[in-house]
């Protein structure tokens, strides 16, 4: 499955109270592989997964399934996707296995498929022993698990998952992360929307990174990490031009950044500089996405 | 999808075990009721005849209102035969004697009518069909049809004025006998209505469900939203359905059991008429309700009672003034109240043809109203994030919602 969103804008609203949640943005993701949608709360990311998925409609800008403008708002597209929303919640008064059968009849299984079906997925995530409990008599982090089941009950093959690691300890983060991982694995596109950096680097093969609506960086995050990873921000007394590890130098309000020569490091930049005399006040390399964010997040035109 | 929800959505609604038991019990404490009342000892006056010419006949009032009135001599002597003005009934009935004019304002009330052979009665809802012989019985029907009807008995001014005859009149306390053949259709009356107005409730229950429990997101990426509200609705619809035939079993197990022995008074016409308007209305109170409930930041506890007063009042009032009375017919073209009122008239009281035809309409129309705007205002508390006044309200109606 190839799901595209082409100059997607949505705006709530109208008059005193019109926001723009998401301006123009494009992306695509393509079955097999994570796509982390990355950004702060309120940056757009959970409209946009509601735009894909039919729950809101786009003020303008389309969204294509497989190459189909509009397939996005068919039962037959419904039936191939697995949803973990973010405000969480299962019908309390139903049994997990109730729950997870129900969701399963809702994406297109028959009555006694889902029933087994749904036998199978909360084995899968770890409820055998609760499967006849009431979601409400559930701890939040089995509850959750519960969910997921309904997620994967009728072998979707696209997974979007909103804010998936939020409220876990540690057990069940761990085990959210390995079912990421066996998903892709079996060849489902899933798409990750989350505020948690360091997950997105561990489990996404490409990024969307969204800052008040705007898509702020899209690629490849091996591309994005060997193009980020080459920058450092410092803050300097003197610009560090003609040092062998520096390929161009740029000021900007929050300090100087400075991109490095393929091949150099950070530590040899800051030995070069402390070599030819120059004083460092304040010194910081980008080795992780949430470096990469918070630099574009302050300076967006670096990042154009 | 529809069938999914509706599915789901019905056994929700009866899986508990005391689901079943309640609603046993219910119709077990209503007919009660009914049937206390039918074995309570009410006034009762017997006429004889003092002198009886041919053709004539004897009213008289079981309540106990008329008999000062009847005692005096002359009030009762009303004789048939005189001829019938079709011209200003109202006035007529204005004018009227004291004694018919009480008979007419009088609006639960037996007639019994004497016969040389004895006392003969029938009950209230069928007045205008006693009649002491076939001929006797077939002129009232015709002065019936053709003229202005007291609200109590449906005789006309002057067919009553016509037909009495002079009596002697006591009263004395005597078992109520007209009840029992008659309890069992107050029974299902009481259940149908109870019906309708139930499945307000079961349908705001479910509609509540999404926001109750946070599933909005989850169901509307799976389930468009129009195809939700009326899945929601049919199942809930069903529900109620369900709950109609279990009482109605326990009603039948009550009628071959209990006092009602008699056989009821009604045609099957009349009665598949009042299941039919029951249904209708068991659909158009659960769209109203579901349609409303999330508009409500307090979960209904503000609207529903609204809607439970401007359906059920105007049938109460009716019922206060009688069945056939003039309340209870404008009841029955009052959208709120149409299929209420049709339905108890059908079982109760004698609503003409083009009475039941007009209800239909008036449901038809508030059916095809209703849905459209309560399945909008359905998505408009789904879709809501803000909480709604009517601003909010009417801006959603003009914009689209998604």
């Amino acid at each position: 499955m190839q799901v595209e969103i082409q100059d997607l804008t949505r705006v709530y609203g109208r008059g005193k109270t019109r926001t723009v949640a998401v301006r123009d943005v494009s992306w695509v993701a393509h079955g097999g592989e994570v796509l982390g949608l990355l950004g702060p709360n309120g940056s757009g990311k959970s409209t946009m997964l509601s735009v894909v998925l039919d729950i809101l409609r786009p003020t303008e800008g389309q969204v294509l399934i497989d190459g189909q403008a509009g397939a996005n708002s068919t039962y037959e597209f419904k039936q191939r996707v697995g949803y973990l929303p973010e405000e969480r919640g299962l019908y309390r008064r139903d049994t997990a296995l109730q729950a997870v059968s129900y969701l399963g009849a809702l994406r297109g299984l028959d009555r006694k498929e889902a029933r087994e079906r749904a036998h199978w997925a909360l084995d899968r995530v770890g409820l055998s022993e609760h499967k006849h409990k009431r979601i409400g008599a559930l701890s939040k982090g089995l509850a959750q698990r519960a969910q997921l089941a309904a997620v994967i009950v009728h072998d979707p093959s696209m997974i979007v998952l909103d804010e998936p690691f939020s409220g876990l300890d540690p057990v069940s983060l761990r085990f959210v992360r390995d079912l990421v991982v066996e998903l892709r694995e079996e060849g489902k596109l899933i798409i990750l929307a989350t505020h948690r950096m360091d997950e997105v680097e561990a489990l996404c093969d490409r990024i969307v990174l969204m800052h008040e609506g705007h898509m702020v960086l899209y690629g490849p995050i091996d591309q994005i990490m060997s193009k980020w990873g080459r920058r450092v921000t410092m803050d300097a007394q003197d610009k560090p031009e003609g040092l062998p590890a520096v390929e161009s130098v740029h000021r900007t309000p929050h300090g100087t950044t400075v991109m490095l020569t393929e091949g150099a490091t950070p530590e040899d930049l800051l030995m070069q500089m402390c070599a030819s005399g120059l004083r460092v006040r304040r010194f910081r390399s980008h080795t992780s996405i949430e470096d990469v964010f918070v630099e574009i997040v302050r300076n967006p035109a670096e990042a154009a | 999808m529809i069938l999914r929800v509706a599915r789901y959505e019905l056994l929700q609604g009866i899986r508990p075990v005391f689901w079943y038991l309640a609603q046993a019990s219910l119709v077990v404490v209503i007919a009660m009721f009914f049937v206390g009342m039918a074995k309570t000892d009410v006034a009762v006056i017997e006429a004889w005849w003092t002198e009886r010419p041919p053709g004539t006949i004897a009213l008289v009032d079981q309540g106990g209102v008329l008999p000062p009135r009847l005692k005096r001599e002359g009030e009762h002597v009303l004789r048939f035969g005189r001829r019938i003005s079709l011209r200003h009934p109202v006035r007529s009935f204005d004018t009227a004697e004291a004694a018919l004019e009480a008979l007419g304002n009088r609006q639960v009330m037996s007639a019994i009518i004497l016969q040389e052979d004895g006392l003969w009665e029938r009950t209230v809802p069928r007045t205008w069909l006693m009649a002491p012989s076939p001929a006797l019985e077939a002129e009232i029907v015709r002065a019936v049809h053709v003229e202005y009807q007291v609200a109590a008995g449906n005789l006309s001014i002057e067919t009553a004025k016509a037909g009495a005859a002079p009596a002697v009149v006591e009263v004395r306390l005597a078992e109520n006998r007209n009840t029992p053949s008659q309890w069992a259709l107050w029974v299902v009356a009481a259940l149908f209505a109870l019906a309708q107005l139930t499945s307000f409730a079961a349908a705001t229950g479910a509609i509540e469900a999404e926001v109750k429990y946070n599933t909005r997101s989850l169901m509307l990426s799976a389930v468009r939203p129009f195809d939700l509200f009326i899945g929601k609705l049919v199942g809930r619809s069903a529900e109620v359905i369900l709950l109609l035939c279990v009482w109605w079993v326990v009603v039948s197990l009550l009628i071959f059991a209990g006092p009602a022995t008699q056989p009821v008074d009604l045609s099957w016409m009349e009665m598949v008429g009042a299941a039919m308007f029951t249904l209708m209305g068991i659909a158009l109170y659960a769209c109203i309700g579901g349609g409303m409930v999330l508009l409500d930041p307090r979960g209904g506890e503000t609207v529903l009672p609204a809607i439970l007063l401007t359906a059920g009042l105007p049938v109460l009032f009716g019922m206060a003034q009688g069945v056939d009375g003039t309340l209870m017919r404008v009841a029955q073209f009052i959208p709120s109240s149409a299929t209420l009122a049709a339905t108890i008239r059908l079982l109760l009281g004698s609503p003409t043809s083009t009475e039941v035809m007009w209800s239909g309409i008036v449901w038809t129309c508030s059916m095809a109203i209703a849905l459209p705007v309560c399945a909008r205002l359905y998505m408009v508390g789904l879709f809501a994030r803000t909480s709604l006044g009517l601003s909010a309200i009417a801006e959603a109606f003009g914009r689209p919602l998604r």
